[in-house]
């Protein structure tokens, strides 16, 4: 697999896709990996991405398992099972389209470019996700690179089709959100985790990566004004845009929202404490039913539990007082 | 509401992350394990599971199945599609093994069945979809056998209606062993964390032990829920997750912590919430009625803990955490993003130093 020639052009330029990654297809992929490296299969590891794609705005959404047919020494795309699995996809969830297809390894081979020029017989422009399963220790971004074809022109369409890298980001939705959340703390049944708690610690973590990030720009810019770092006017011009950006919502109609929304949260707890008040006293009239209790004639209730109605009937308060 | 600044994220990854700190300690107080289980889950062949089917324990003790564990993958899908639906049930299945009383679901698969706001049930169509969705799994290595099906309750809790209770039990005379699965995308999303219960029904006519659990149920559904309440049982739900959906967990966290912040409970839920409102009101306008009846009861010498207001008063404590949760989350974000910061002198020191 090892080529001497790279199949990536370093300063190719890209269409400028913007590109997002949902963790379900992540660990679909990392599910693929683990069951064939377990099940011990020979064949290459290939599948197809689904997702959406509007105008410039892509998103990998979800991910199924391709076939590969074995043809003499070059294996193609079984394009039958790809046509039959997206249609089954279409038909559960309409909005996804193939986009593209991914495989592992650590940088394109001349298979995985053979590959997709196949595939982009079958899809117009396919992105390429290649995951290097080889992830160092230490290491902090996913071992995911996408790519797309280069647009070959002159002298780069002679040497033949290239590899663009593109960038990406990470993109959830609520629900998955959740989930991914779920799965990473692992049980589900326990109830008796404190939900309050477990919001808080979720926020904090969230914040206490901000800070960290924050932390680093901060003793950036800190060494560069000392001048023991070397001012990158692209990173201080993207500081200084983002300090501009705070604060990040003053407008008055959203701070008469915010105040508002608070309100409400307050009235229901207002409405919260008050129920269980309630609540309380009717434990506490439940409880006081018992140890004094009424004749069972009674249809009324206990007396004093009722707003008095017991002293219209007198006979009925005289039973309703006998101690036991 | 704008999210935090984007650009603090590529500078930020040169930095030793305390997110794998952080996140050990959330390990460590939620007692998760790690191990690696899908190697023995993969080891166990599918001939020795024929074995334990022909046995079929399950058939002997109805009690046989305590666990299910779902994979991560499995239960991101389930999840996101419960959530696609909207307003409306969906329904899909689950490939997976059996084990020792646990059932391990390795994947799962939608299907193509349009439910209403209260049901889903599965027609001539499905079953043909599922047949070659299974053939098409097998033809790229996966062979798990179809162990389940899951379907959603959106906004109602989870646990199985009267004609959930039967498809259950059809499937287990005849698909046996068969899991049923609830999830409650709409609670999920409004509590923050996964709201999913996995069921088994009893055979006809087993006097099943009685107990009595606090569920929050809207006021429509309680009769359904309660006539059928002793027909099933719930199975201890947990999740694995391989060593490599581990470490990309890890490094996942590291991209869409973002995300923490920049959503809103509160706004997301909006309607969800007002729902539940007007289920509690609802409640607590019907029990001044049942509790004079309540009364004649205990006279009687017929005890019942759980309360008409009680239940309510449950539910009305549920509801408000979660808007207090969502109100939290949106105070820190004033606090962090629209504070009054001196924005101005921070500025001019950076353009100072350019």
């Amino acid at each position: 697999m090892d080529e001497p020639v790279s199949h990536v052009l370093d300063n190719g330029v890209s269409s400028g896709l913007t590109l997002n990654l949902h963790p379900l297809a992540i660990l679909n992929i990392s599910d693929h990996v683990t069951r064939d490296r377990l099940t011990g299969s020979k064949t290459k590891i290939t599948g197809a991405l689904l997702g959406t794609q509007a105008n410039r705005q892509v998103a990998v959404v979800n991910t199924f398992e391709l076939a590969l047919v074995a043809d003499v020494d070059e294996a193609t795309f079984d394009q039958d099972f790809l046509e039959r699995r997206k249609e089954q996809f279409k038909q559960v969830f309409p909005t996804l389209d193939v986009i593209g297809w991914y495989s592992v390894g650590a940088t394109p081979s001349d298979e995985d470019l053979r590959l997709q020029e196949q595939f982009s017989g079958l899809v117009e422009t396919p992105i390429f996700l290649q995951f290097n399963t080889d992830i160092p220790a230490g290491a902090k971004d996913l071992p995911l690179t996408l790519y797309e074809s280069a647009l070959s022109e002159g002298k780069d369409a002679e040497a033949g089709a290239k590899f663009v890298k593109l960038d990406y980001g990470v993109e959830t939705g609520e629900a998955e959100r959740i989930a991914v959340d779920g799965a990473q703390r692992g049980g589900m049944g326990a109830r008796d985790e404190s939900q309050v708690v477990g919001s808080l610690v979720t926020q904090r973590n969230a914040i206490r990566m901000l800070y960290e990030r924050i932390e680093v720009l901060s003793s950036y810019v800190h060494a560069v004004s000392e001048g023991k770092a070397k001012a990158d006017h692209n990173i201080l011009r993207q500081i200084s845009a983002l300090l501009a950006s705070l604060p990040t919502m003053d407008a008055a109609v959203f701070k008469a929202e915010l105040e508002d929304e608070y309100a409400d949260v307050q009235i229901a707890d207002t409405f919260n404490s008050l129920t269980k008040q309630l609540n309380a006293l009717s434990d506490y009239t439940d409880r006081h039913h018992v140890v004094f209790p009424t004749s069972s004639q009674d249809d009324y209730g206990p007396p004093g539990a009722r707003g008095g109605k017991g002293f219209d009937r007198p006979e009925a308060l005289a039973g309703g007082r006998r101690r036991r | 509401m704008a999210g935090p600044p984007q650009q603090a994220e590529g500078s930020g990854s040169a930095q030793a992350s305390g997110s794998s700190t952080a996140r050990k300690t959330f390990e460590l107080n939620n007692d998760v394990q790690v191990a690696d289980p899908s190697d023995s889950l993969f080891a166990y062949s599918r001939d020795e599971e024929r074995v334990l089917e022909d046995a079929a324990p399950w058939k002997k003790d109805p009690h046989y199945f305590h666990t299910v564990k779902i994979s991560a993958v499995a239960l991101i899908k389930m999840v996101t599609h419960a959530r696609s639906g909207g307003a409306y049930e969906i329904m899909g299945v689950m490939y997976g093994k059996v084990r020792d009383g646990v059932f391990w679901i390795m994947d799962a698969a939608a299907l193509p069945v349009q439910g209403t706001e209260t049901r889903v049930n599965a027609g001539n169509e499905a079953f043909e979809y599922m047949v070659n969705f299974q053939t098409a799994n097998n033809e790229v290595g996966k062979d798990e056998m179809l162990r389940g099906w899951y379907h959603s309750h959106p906004g109602y809790g989870c646990w199985l209606s009267g004609i959930d209770v039967n498809t259950q039990m059809t499937n287990q005379s005849f698909n046996d062993p068969y899991l049923a699965v609830v999830i409650d995308p709409n609670r999920t999303v409004s509590a923050g964390k996964v709201e999913i219960g996995a069921f088994r029904t009893f055979p006809e006519g087993y006097e099943a032990p009685q107990t009595s659990q606090y569920q929050s149920i809207p006021m429509d559904k309680i009769e359904d829920f309660g006539v059928h309440a002793n027909s099933y049982y719930p199975l201890k739900v947990e999740i694995y997750k391989t060593r490599l959906d581990e470490q990309l967990l890890d490094l996942l966290w590291n991209k869409y912590w973002v995300a923490t912040l920049s959503q809103s409970l509160i706004s997301s839920n909006r309607a969800y919430a007002t729902s539940q409102l007007a289920d509690l009101g609802a409640k607590l306008h019907s029990a001044p009625l049942d509790a004079s009846a309540k009364l004649k009861k205990k006279d009687e010498g017929v005890e019942d803990d759980a309360t008409p207001l009680n239940q309510a008063t449950q539910d009305s404590v549920r509801i408000n955490t979660e808007l207090q949760n969502g109100m939290t989350a949106q105070v820190i974000k004033e606090k962090l993003f629209n504070g009054k910061l001196d924005a101005e002198g921070a500025r001019k020191a950076v353009l100072g130093v350019l």
